[in-house]
């Protein structure tokens, strides 16, 4: 039993902001994020919550809105989904490159056209090389744990760069269990105020993000580069002090369970681990050695840790939500490339599927292993499969082949 | 380094010769003083910003993309009231920033009530990149993008008024100015600082590239503008709008438009028709006071 | 270069439009197809289109040993060079200003270069210049070239060890010198010294000068001043736009020559 209260995941995302004495929140409504920015406003019209709240008129101004507050040397938040997400792209790279540690919650949903507003990550995936840093909650609790140590990592003078938390729609958006607020003094000793900034100093006036030259440009890029490369060991570090402080393991780069002698593997991003958390302890029961990886930092990429991880096993299934079309899933590429130049390296089959909300369930995952137990015993398998996919009428299935 | 006693506009930047945006940003950033953050978007001043590693303006500077100076206005707002800072916040952005891509943003900005003065140089046109058209390029105005051709001569569109346009918010403070008026331009820049919510100043900020004419006659052509009737010095104040100037005896119009090449295929007959339709305001203007509703899109 | 059977690649160092400032294009010529997309950083040949170019240090880095450096000046230009080239000069401002009231030096310095250079033939560079005008210019350009053709003069220049133009200088020698996103601080001169960009001075009659000020509050660069002395303008920087001249309610400010 646990001691937490009843909430969704926007609920839990917004007690996050307000734990994190946030000073500005700049958004725009889309759903399934709408949620957390109600209870923000609703935190700030009640006088729990100091920060200033703006609704603005895009998502495009609601991210740059937040880049200038942050430059200006606040903690900034803000929270989108999908074609919101989308329409802030231009700013995301802004953001990434003018090292502002903003947190932003995403709710993750499908993209349109069609239009659908359930959960798949599309919409974070193709944010993938922005420049930001990615994290996935696989709980309601992760996603207010993951908002704090967000802000820890990206303030870290190592870092400085902003950070998405993820959190699949309506899965756990809309879905409520249980989740312990922590005292706010609590959180104060663990994410201290902001290292301040000069950059608007009006005293020591200065023009910053403008043009420069070839020569120098790349420099910046470079700068960026190494950033995100630190980002692995203080998210590692970060992840490991609020266990110890908070009790709860809900951060970190990865997330093992029962991998060190497993046959197959699972990888995925988000909630989804959750579900097959209980479908490897089920196969265990019936004596299969089968484990998972939740990937909880997507960026950075944790390759060498996950390439260590996962090695030993016979078959690795990577569960993609995201798709590069006329490529493949894009976790899968990556985690191919991650196991690249090994002796002996498992082989690693690309699941798709889960797209618009369809689901993850025992059905599929059944479907998974099976595929995977062919693959070990050596026959000719598919590299990729669509999950829940119907046939085309000549019999031909999607498979990616 | 600089100090506080070097000039708010760094001489030896990379403006063009006679450019009327670095004049206006330099008749702006002085009246306003040291207390100012500016933002600027993507636009000839843009450019000029900076020759990293070395800054055009004594103020400190955030550059943003093209469509997101009042929404950069927007969140230094919002942190200048969480941080409890007392700074002039200031958009300094160009035509196609302001009436094109940015129209949103600015639009959103005004409505929420956000403190901040947006000044738009207008040089009727994307300049930095070459003279293309954009939403304040005035009819009859040739541009890389409505070149003379054998089927179309230039552009046949109407200006969008964007002084109307942000008018319409109901906005505090509203203001058109010019670069040959400074004394007329530091007293609004004054008054929108001193404004609470937003202000917003229009200046015509002639372009010697762009609209093809000599560098020396950039302040002459922007005051020639102003004396015939063409563009008219106003300002809206909480609702009450006063004309700043009222030109005695007007210049002809063609005396604006001629010495520019990108009006050089303008003929004797479209002179006529457009000094008909300025006298024919000038008279309303005389016989009912002046309104917004006398401002028409020209040319 | 075409018209000689030549392959021709010619592309300009791309910016924002900033009339009169300092513009690098770069042309290359091969017998065979050219592959190379890269700035040209060890010339052959470079062609300096107005001399005052040549304060900068950058102008001629990195010209090859024995290359050929042409320059648009009405006399031999003082020029320090770290390596031995042919110099070559020629007042092609003069040639354009004579034969079409303007100084428009391109099809001169055209006409220099085909003589000094001798890597296209004459006809070829008159063939291109017929193609590239209508006909009512075509001829006098063809004029201009030709003129320059018989004007130019060479001499070979020795190399100065005082020449410190082999490298140029950074403020960030390594990649944790920069700060973590790019940060200019106020300064005079970020586009170089642009008093280089004027064709004409402004000059002040001291005795007109009322001393109203407006040519300082008209000047776009700010580099008019109100002083003791009467007004004064910082000629390094001054672009030579002459508003100050037309501002002036006394014609105390006229458009002088350069450097006159």
């Amino acid at each position: 039993m646990t001691s937490g209260r009843n909430m969704t995941a926007t609920s839990a995302v917004a007690y996050a902001a307000r734990l994190a004495q946030v000073d500005v929140v700049a958004a725009y409504p889309i759903t399934p994020q709408t949620r957390i920015i109600e209870a923000i406003s609703k935190f700030v019209a009640d006088g729990e919550m100091k920060a200033q709240f703006v609704q603005v008129e895009s998502e495009h101004s609601a991210l740059a809105a937040t880049i200038a507050a942050s430059s200006n040397g606040v903690r900034a938040f803000t929270a989108t989904s999908s074609q919101g997400l989308l329409y802030m792209h231009e700013m995301m790279h802004w953001a990434a490159s003018a090292r502002v540690p903003i947190v932003m919650a995403n709710v993750n949903r499908a993209v349109a056209p069609p239009w659908n507003i359930y959960g798949d990550h599309q919409d974070a995936i193709s944010q993938r090389d922005t420049g930001w840093l990615q994290l996935f909650a696989e709980t309601n609790q992760h996603a207010l744990d993951m908002t704090l140590q967000a802000f820890r990592v990206a303030e870290d003078p190592r870092v400085q760069l902003p950070v998405m938390v993820n959190l699949d729609g309506f899965t756990l958006s809309h879905t409520y269990e249980q989740v312990v607020v922590p005292e706010a003094d609590v959180v104060g000793r663990f994410l201290p105020p902001r290292p301040p900034v000069d950059w608007l100093d009006v005293g020591h006036p200065r023009t910053i993000n403008g043009v420069v030259s070839p020569e120098h440009y790349i420099q910046f890029r470079a700068l960026q580069k190494d950033a995100a490369r630190r980002a692995l060991a203080v998210i590692a570090e970060v992840g490991d002090e609020f266990a110890k402080q908070f009790g709860r393991d809900s951060g970190g780069l990865l997330s093992l369970e029962q991998v060190e002698d497993a046959e197959v593997i699972f990888v995925v991003l988000g909630s989804a681990a959750s579900t097959i958390r209980s479908m490897v302890r089920a196969w265990r029961a019936l004596g299969r050695r089968v484990g998972v990886v939740s990937v909880r930092s997507y960026r950075p990429f944790p390759d060498v840790e996950l390439a260590e991880a996962v090695a030993g096993a016979r078959a690795v299934v990577v569960w993609d939500r995201a798709y590069s079309f006329g490529c493949g899933g894009p976790l899968a590429a990556e985690v191919r490339s991650a196991l690249y130049g090994r002796n002996v390296a498992p082989v690693v089959l690309g699941a798709v599927g889960g797209f618009g909300g369809a689901p993850i369930g025992p059905a599929e995952l059944e479907k998974a292993l099976e595929w995977a137990d062919a693959a070990m015993l050596g026959r000719p398998v598919p590299l990729e499969t669509w999950f829940g996919v119907k046939a085309y009428r000549d019999g031909r299935v999607p498979d990616g082949n | 380094m600089a100090t506080r006693e070097t000039p708010f506009v760094m001489p030896g930047n990379s403006s063009c010769a006679g450019c009327g945006a670095v004049l206006i940003a330099r008749l702006v950033t002085e009246a306003i003083g040291p207390n100012q953050i500016m933002v600027i978007p993507a636009c000839c001043m843009g450019a000029v910003a900076t020759s990293f590693p070395k800054a055009t303006f004594n103020v400190p500077v955030l550059r943003t993309a093209f469509a997101s100076t009042a929404s950069f206005l927007t969140g230094l707002e919002a942190s200048a009231k969480a941080k409890g800072q007392d700074v002039t916040l200031v958009g300094f952005a160009g035509d196609g920033a302001t009436v094109d891509i940015g129209l949103a943003a600015l639009s959103g900005a005004i409505e929420r009530g956000h403190s901040f003065v947006y000044v738009c140089y207008d040089n009727e046109g994307y300049m930095n990149t070459g003279f293309q058209r954009s939403g304040s390029t005035p009819r009859g105005a040739q541009t890389s993008t409505t070149p003379g051709g054998v089927l179309s001569r230039y552009k046949t569109e109407v200006r969008k008024d964007i002084a109307k346009i942000v008018a319409a918010h109901g906005i505090p403070y509203l203001a058109t100015a010019s670069p040959a008026y400074p004394a007329d331009l530091r007293r609004k820049v004054e008054r929108a600082v001193a404004v609470k919510g937003p202000a917003f100043l229009h200046i015509m900020s002639p372009c010697p590239l762009g609209w093809g004419f000599p560098s020396a006659q950039s302040v002459q052509l922007a005051r020639t503008a102003v004396e015939s009737g063409l563009w008219k010095l106003y300002e809206l104040d909480h609702g009450v709008l006063r004309l700043s100037l009222a030109p005695k005896k007007r210049k002809a119009v063609r005396e604006f438009f001629a010495p520019q090449s990108r009006f050089a295929h303008l003929t004797n007959d479209v002179y006529e028709g457009l000094q008909a339709e300025v006298d024919g305001e000038w008279a309303t203007i005389e016989k009912e006071g002046f309104s917004l509703r006398c401002e028409t899109a020209r040319a | 270069m075409l018209k000689d059977g030549k392959n021709a690649q010619a592309f300009p160092e791309f910016g924002p439009e900033r009339r009169g400032a300092p513009v690098r294009s770069y042309l290359r010529i091969d017998d065979q197809p050219i592959l190379l997309r890269t700035p040209v950083t060890a010339p052959d040949t470079v062609v300096v289109m107005d001399a005052t170019l040549l304060e900068r240090r950058d102008t001629v880095l990195g010209i090859k040993p024995g290359g050929l450096l042409l320059v648009n000046a009405p006399e031999r230009p003082p020029v320090v060079v770290s390596v031995p080239v042919r110099m070559a000069w020629v007042d092609a401002m003069r040639i354009s200003a004579s034969l079409f009231g303007k100084q428009i030096p391109n099809t001169a310095m055209l006409g220099a270069w085909c003589r000094v250079d001798g890597i296209v033939g004459q006809a070829a560079i008159e063939a291109a210049i017929r193609e590239w005008f209508p006909a009512k210019h075509a001829e006098k350009n063809i004029e201009a070239a030709r003129r320059a053709w018989d004007a130019v003069e060479v001499a070979e220049l020795e190399a100065s060890s005082a020449s410190d133009t082999a490298k140029g200088s950074s403020a960030f020698a390594f990649l944790d010198d920069y700060p973590i996103i790019a940060t200019a601080f106020p300064g005079e001169g970020g586009a170089g010294r642009t008093g280089s960009w004027r064709i004409s001075d402004p000059v002040v009659d001291a005795q007109r000068c009322v001393r109203c000020g407006r040519c300082v509050t008209a000047c776009p660069e700010g580099v008019v001043a109100m002083t003791e002395d009467g007004v004064t303008i910082d000629l390094t920087y001054c672009k030579g736009c002459g508003i100050c001249a037309v501002e002036c309610p006394v014609q105390a400010i006229r458009s002088g020559e350069v450097g006159a």
